[in-house]
């Protein structure tokens, strides 16, 4: 079973992705802050990660960043509230798969989240 | 016309005939100065005969005081026909003479002066008079308007020839020789003789007998007035106008009491031999009763001329009834503050037996009497008033004011000031005043003035609201989004063959909490974009700071900056408007943001501290950006300053405004690490 990480500050939201996520039949787990995920083993036995970009602490795109220079490709899906195109430039120029704004469909993130896994 | 003379000779004219008649001096001069017409008045008053004046300048002919020469008058008689004034001038045989001159100015047909009238007036001795009223007014203004002066005519004479065989031995240090001979000083003290004295004069020093005054001046002259004796001599020798001083005399009867004393030297006096002595009674005593017969006067004139309103009570009723109680060991402080029936028994007792034409306009009556009689139709709004003030008198204070509402016999409500005075020597007769000060406009104008400020600080509040808006639009979508994703993982759930109801059981209860975290911001953005009128509240500036931190929590993480809450526990609660109070905050906080924005500062954050002041909490905020130029300084909170590009510059001087209006000092400065460093102070509900 493929196994998704869902990294959000956002209690509510990471609870709802999870839950949608193993609805699909994916295995999901939830981390508050990019941090927590690195300190519980990081990529490492996950095939897909679902992050948020604005987080205290690290953001998405630092996280991406670092998996980038550890040589860990993991396919990263990175979630925002924001919709600056200078946002959606630097999100491309980190080498996210996709970046989905929110409220988005839940059709958009299972689609996001197979195409990662078909890669 | 009658001032026309064009032969410029003194001829046997009409014109100069009538000129004659008139008691004024009027002469003529031409462009020059030259004088063409003198009538003879002018003779009179000036000394010079016609034929000595016709043709003369007439500035050579009567100089002028030096002071006194000024083109500038010539030049503005000429330009606006007319001058009118006061001139001093040397007569014929060298006296000074004040005129009060009045000039015009006569034309031809192409508007070319012709000729300039002058009239004038000898006011030497009015002018001379108003300045000895003058000196005197300068310390007995009072006392002039209260009483009258003792005049005395003293013959001079013996003490011409007493001082005449003085030269004659060779004496001509005159003030060392009274200095050193106090014997002769009381010798001219006898030769001197009272030829005459006036009615006050009598009734000061005598016993109703003027004979018995008109004698030398021993009697009078206590030894330790002989200095102001020998000086009076000094001054007349020396050829002074007068001698003023404050020296004790004494009555036939032997009194002594101080006495305001002038030597006058009038040249008629002198020429006779004589000097003019007055003396005005400045004794305690004599000023008490003047005070005394003039205080009742004075009363009545400003009680019915004063602008404000006043009512003169009759409390006697009230007092009467308050010590029978006291009497019977009533505690009628307790009383006033418990019994609504005493309290409408006391605006019963206390009657208006006097008011003023002020009082007549502000209650709406016509008639006086229409106010007469019990207090307790204007009381009828706030009866409570009446209470306090009362009580005020009970704890023995001298008088009592508030800001209250009175009710008019025309049917009006209207916002005053109350003010009553309990002075020992009235509440005695059992009399109080009372005054009102109307003060609607003033009411109106501040509820003016604070519905401004309101839709400013409103205005204010929306502008920030907008430069918040991508930060609010990120806040609300975050619940927005987590039901959205809620929901669908629910009906996800529920659409599989064997639902797992504990899983939307979970995802819904997370919904519910997700709608109401949206509500809760809309609320909170709608509290501030809402007029509402200030209210004053109880609140706590711990809450207040984590609300306004809440409401930032977006903006500042979107900004990178860093919020740190130092807030000291179990502050006093403050009194003021939540809504207001969140502003500056919020105001505070977003400029120390915006002011870290240009920076490339590492660190970027914001510091809050709260802690327990004076009488009160103090709140600083401060930023660790680049802080203010020391030129700004002084004018941040002043309307329309910024610094800002594109600010406004309303900010921080609404910020002053609100604390400003919650009894708070704001102030600005530079922090020792180099940020800006905003504090404020509000008072704790306890303290006054």
């Amino acid at each position: 079973m493929p196994q998704v990480s869902i990294i959000d500050d956002d209690e509510s939201l990471r609870g709802a992705l999870v839950s949608l996520v193993r609805s699909f039949g994916y295995g999901a787990s939830g981390f508050d802050s990019a941090e927590q995920f690195l300190a519980a083993g990081g990529a490492a036995g996950f095939d897909c990660i679902v992050t948020d970009i604005h987080m205290p602490g690290l953001s998405g795109i630092e996280l991406k960043q670092r998996l980038a220079a550890a040589q860990d490709t993991t396919p990263v899906i990175m979630i925002t509230a924001r919709s600056e195109p200078a946002l959606r430039e630097r999100v491309r120029d980190s080498g996210a798969m996709c970046l989905l704004t929110k409220p988005f469909e839940a059709s958009e993130l299972i689609a996001c989240i197979e195409q990662a896994l078909v890669a | 016309m009658a001032a026309r003379d064009d032969s410029g000779r003194a001829g046997a004219g009409d014109a100069r005939d009538l000129l004659d008649l008139v008691h004024d001096s009027i002469f003529v001069r031409d462009r020059a100065g030259c004088i063409r017409s003198w009538n003879a008045a002018s003779e009179t008053l000036y000394g010079w005969t016609r034929e000595q004046a016709i043709g003369r300048r007439v500035n050579d002919l009567l100089p002028l005081r030096r002071a006194e020469r000024d083109a500038a008058r010539d030049a503005q008689a000429i330009e606006t026909g007319r001058w009118e004034g006061r001139l001093v001038r040397t007569a014929a045989d060298g006296r000074t003479l004040t005129i009060e001159a009045r000039w015009s100015v006569r034309r031809d047909a192409a508007g070319e002066v012709i000729e300039i009238i002058e009239t004038g007036r000898d006011v030497t001795e009015r002018r001379e008079i108003e300045e000895a009223l003058h000196r005197s007014e300068y310390r007995y203004r009072n006392l002039f308007q209260a009483m009258a002066a003792a005049f005395w005519e003293i013959d001079f004479a013996p003490i011409g020839s007493m001082l005449r065989e003085l030269r004659a031995s060779g004496v001509t240090d005159f003030a060392a020789h009274f200095a050193a001979h106090p014997d002769y000083v009381r010798a001219m003290i006898r030769a001197a003789r009272v030829i005459d004295v006036n009615e006050q004069g009598v009734a000061l020093f005598g016993r109703g007998d003027k004979p018995e005054l008109l004698r030398d001046l021993a009697p009078f002259w206590p030894d330790e007035s002989l200095p102001v004796f020998a000086a009076s001599v000094l001054a007349a020798i020396g050829r002074k106008p007068n001698y003023v001083t404050e020296t004790p005399l004494r009555t036939l009867d032997g009194r002594i009491f101080d006495a305001l004393f002038t030597a006058a030297f009038p040249p008629e006096s002198i020429a006779k031999g004589t000097l003019l002595i007055g003396v005005i009674d400045v004794s305690d005593r004599t000023a008490a009763e003047a005070d005394l017969r003039h205080s009742e006067t004075r009363y009545r004139t400003l009680f019915h001329h004063m602008p404000v309103a006043l009512l003169q009570l009759d409390m006697r009723g009230l007092f009467v009834r308050i010590a029978a109680l006291q009497a019977a060991g009533a505690d009628v402080a307790a009383m006033l503050e418990g019994d609504a029936a005493f309290l409408d028994e006391i605006l019963q007792l206390v009657a208006v037996d006097e008011v003023n034409q002020a009082a007549l306009k502000l209650f709406g009556v016509t008639a006086p009497a229409d106010l007469y009689g019990p207090i307790a139709p204007a009381w009828q709004v706030r009866p409570d008033t009446i209470r306090r003030s009362l009580l005020a008198r009970l704890r023995g204070e001298i008088g009592y004011v508030e800001e209250t509402k009175i009710a008019t016999r025309d049917g009006r409500v209207v916002d005053v000031l109350y003010n009553i005075a309990f002075p020992p020597l009235l509440t005695d007769l059992g009399i109080n005043v009372v005054t009102f000060m109307d003060l609607t406009d003033r009411v109106e104008a501040q509820a003016a003035l604070q519905r401004v400020q309101a839709d400013f600080a409103r205005a204010a509040r929306i502008a920030t609201l907008g430069e918040l808006t991508a930060s609010i639009a990120h806040e609300v979508n975050q619940p927005l989004a987590a039901i959205a994703t809620n929901g669908e993982a629910g009906l996800r759930w529920l659409s599989r063959p064997e639902p797992d109801i504990e899983e939307v059981r979970q995802l819904n209860a997370r919904m519910v909490a997700d709608a109401r975290r949206a509500a809760d911001i809309i609320k909170r953005i709608r509290g501030i974009a809402t007029p509402s009128a200030p209210t004053r509240a109880e609140l706590s500036v711990n809450a207040l700071v984590e609300e306004a931190s809440l409401f930032l929590a977006h903006e500042l993480q979107a900004q990178g900056v860093a919020l740190r809450l130092d807030l000291a526990p179990a502050l006093p609660p403050v009194r003021g408007d939540r809504t207001q109070l969140q502003q500056v905050l919020v105001n505070l906080m977003v400029n120390a943001m915006q002011a870290m924005a240009g920076t490339r500062s590492a660190r970027r954050a914001i510091t809050v501290r709260s802690r327990a002041a004076d009488d009160g909490v103090a709140i600083e905020i401060e930023d660790s950006g680049p802080g203010f130029a020391p030129e700004h300084l002084g004018s941040l909170f002043a309307s329309f300053f910024t610094t800002k590009p594109d600010g406004m510059g309303i900010g921080l001087s609404i910020c002053r405004s609100i604390i400003d209006d919650h009894g708070g000092r704001i102030a600005a400065a530079n922090a020792p690490g180099g940020g800006a460093l905003f504090s404020f102070t509000l008072s704790a509900t306890g303290s006054p």
